[in-house]
């Protein structure tokens, strides 16, 4: 059976990785309320694509550095200006993605490094992405089963969190970082304009339906694997754009989620 | 200098000066808590309680010397339990109160401890319920029990009774007094009910920005020392 091919299931098992993470990042992300973050951040990648296109290089390896510069410049701008978090964001976004288009308006071969980027291509990932996203996304589950709880609580108070004695300024910015290096591999296979939807359509849907923290981190990763494992295979059925079905897969489970929240989560008068 | 006894004061302060930006928010502050104290915060709004909070835990930045324990707060926060005054809490987040409690990852001295700041702070048996479902009575003790649970020397309590109606800030002060007196935790906390928190504090600290005033309530808490924290005698909340 064409699924059980290990050309089709490989890339399969490896966006159900990195969307289990993407979907674990996403509970803090709804938590903070900057879910515009996944958004601007990926956006942000596009100069490192467009680098990575100029230079010859992997797109994947020049947009994560490119990307992890404009996530310290999100976190130092936040902390040494009066500004929001929305506004630092949006700044650095709209530059980035102005030099972006402009570079790969020099490039030469424009249209499908944009298309690539912006829809991403699962059947362009090669082995070594595969590897690279597998490794990553087990790295970055890794923080986060160690952190879950001190990242919750400095994300409920962060004076809390420092009294007691968590290193909030380093936790947070590691935080940053792994969200960083997170979307922008999601951009390989989800594209930069969905990526953003696994980040925060499984959390928001787990939000709904849940009653504890663990259920919610548990429910959204189990949300997001669902969203590829059958996003994926029903695109290729179908030929259609793998990122665009897996969004959309979760925009249903999400209309599921919100009738089961209404029935049974919403206190009756 | 601070005082390097063997037995140093739960908080010493020197000549303490808070600026955000140009604006002076604390200034000059000097005094010292001794353990076993209930010291009150008094003061209008943005006469620097909060502040004076955060200087002692060493979230903001300042000048002068704070000492916490003989030694910097940072050595000290294992000592220390905080409530801070509004817990920018998302009440529609899901997170059961077992869970809240377990976040700061304070190892208890033993099972029983953890069941026992429950009961003492009226919320056993509601472990699996939703923090975002708890009143706001509820919430405060909730809060309460969490900076409990590391067993603190020192708590330190932002405006606890804020939201809170009449019969559960009384019971919040039978709370601190028999905190006070089974656990000999030496408490610091800023109140508006000038009424309720002479009976209830050993010193008061009467804040203006500088400090007005500072030792027992009847000592401190004078007319003029009124006039000068509120303005107009019929402002003031002492019966």
């Amino acid at each position: 059976m064409w699924f059980f091919n290990p050309i089709f299931l490989a890339p399969i098992v490896t966006g159900a990785m990195l969307a289990a993470v993407l979907a674990w990042l996403g509970v803090f992300v709804v938590i903070k309320r900057m879910s515009f973050v996944a958004d601007g951040i990926a956006h942000a990648s596009l100069t490192g694509i467009a680098i990575g296109v100029l230079w010859h290089a992997n797109p994947l390896y020049t947009a994560l550095v490119f990307s992890l510069v404009v996530g310290l410049a999100i976190y130092f701008l936040e902390r040494r200006t009066n500004l929001q978090v929305d506004a630092i964001i949006t700044l650095l976004f709209t530059t980035s993605l102005a030099i972006g288009i402009l570079l790969l308006g020099h490039s030469g071969q424009q249209l499908e490094a944009l298309e690539n980027a912006l829809f991403g291509d699962i059947s362009t990932i090669t082995t070594r992405d595969m590897l690279t996203i597998v490794g990553i996304a087990a790295v970055v589950g890794i923080f986060l089963w160690r952190t879950s709880k001190h990242l919750a609580l400095m994300m409920f108070d962060r004076a809390t969190a420092k009294v007691a004695g968590i290193p909030v300024d380093r936790l947070e910015l590691a935080f940053y970082l792994t969200i960083v290096i997170t979307i922008v591999l999601g951009i390989k296979l989800f594209g930069v304009l969905l990526v953003g939807a696994l980040m925060i359509i499984p959390a928001s849907a787990a939000k709904l339906v849940s009653r504890s923290f663990v259920g919610a981190v548990t429910r959204s990763i189990l949300f997001a694997v669902l969203m590829v494992m059958a996003g994926l295979p029903l695109a290729h059925l179908f030929d259609l754009s793998s990122g665009a079905v897996v969004v959309l897969t979760g925009s249903i489970l999400f209309t599921f989620m919100m009738g089961v929240h209404r029935f049974a989560y919403v206190r009756r008068p | 200098m601070a005082p390097e006894e063997k037995n140093p004061a739960a908080v010493d302060v020197h000549h303490l000066t808070v600026r955000f930006g140009s604006t002076v928010i604390l200034s000059n502050l000097t005094f010292s808590i001794a353990r076993g104290e209930i010291v009150a915060l008094i003061g209008p709004n943005g006469s620097g309680k909060t502040t004076l909070l955060q200087a002692v835990l060493g979230l903001v930045p300042y000048e002068g010397i704070v000492r916490v324990f003989g030694g910097p707060v940072q050595q000290a926060l294992g000592k220390i339990g905080y409530v801070p005054q509004r817990f920018s809490f998302d009440r529609t987040f899901p997170l059961t109160v077992g869970e809240f409690l377990s976040l700061s990852g304070v190892k208890l001295r033993n099972r029983e401890w953890r069941g026992a700041v429950l009961e003492e702070v009226n919320l056993k048996g509601g472990e699996n319920r939703r923090v975002g479902d708890l009143s706001g009575g509820q919430l405060q003790r909730l809060l309460i029990a969490n900076a409990l649970l590391s067993e603190p020397k020192l708590l330190l309590l932002d405006e606890p009774t804020a939201g809170v109606d009449i019969a559960g800030e009384r019971g919040f002060y039978d709370l601190v007094s028999h905190l006070h007196r089974h656990h000999q935790i030496t408490i610091m906390m800023v109140s508006h009910d000038l009424a309720l928190v002479s009976k209830r504090a050993t010193k008061i600290i009467c804040l203006n920005r500088e400090m007005v005033c500072f030792g027992t309530p009847e000592e401190a808490v004078t007319p003029e020392v009124l006039k000068q924290l509120y303005g107009e005698p019929e402002m003031n909340h002492l019966h």
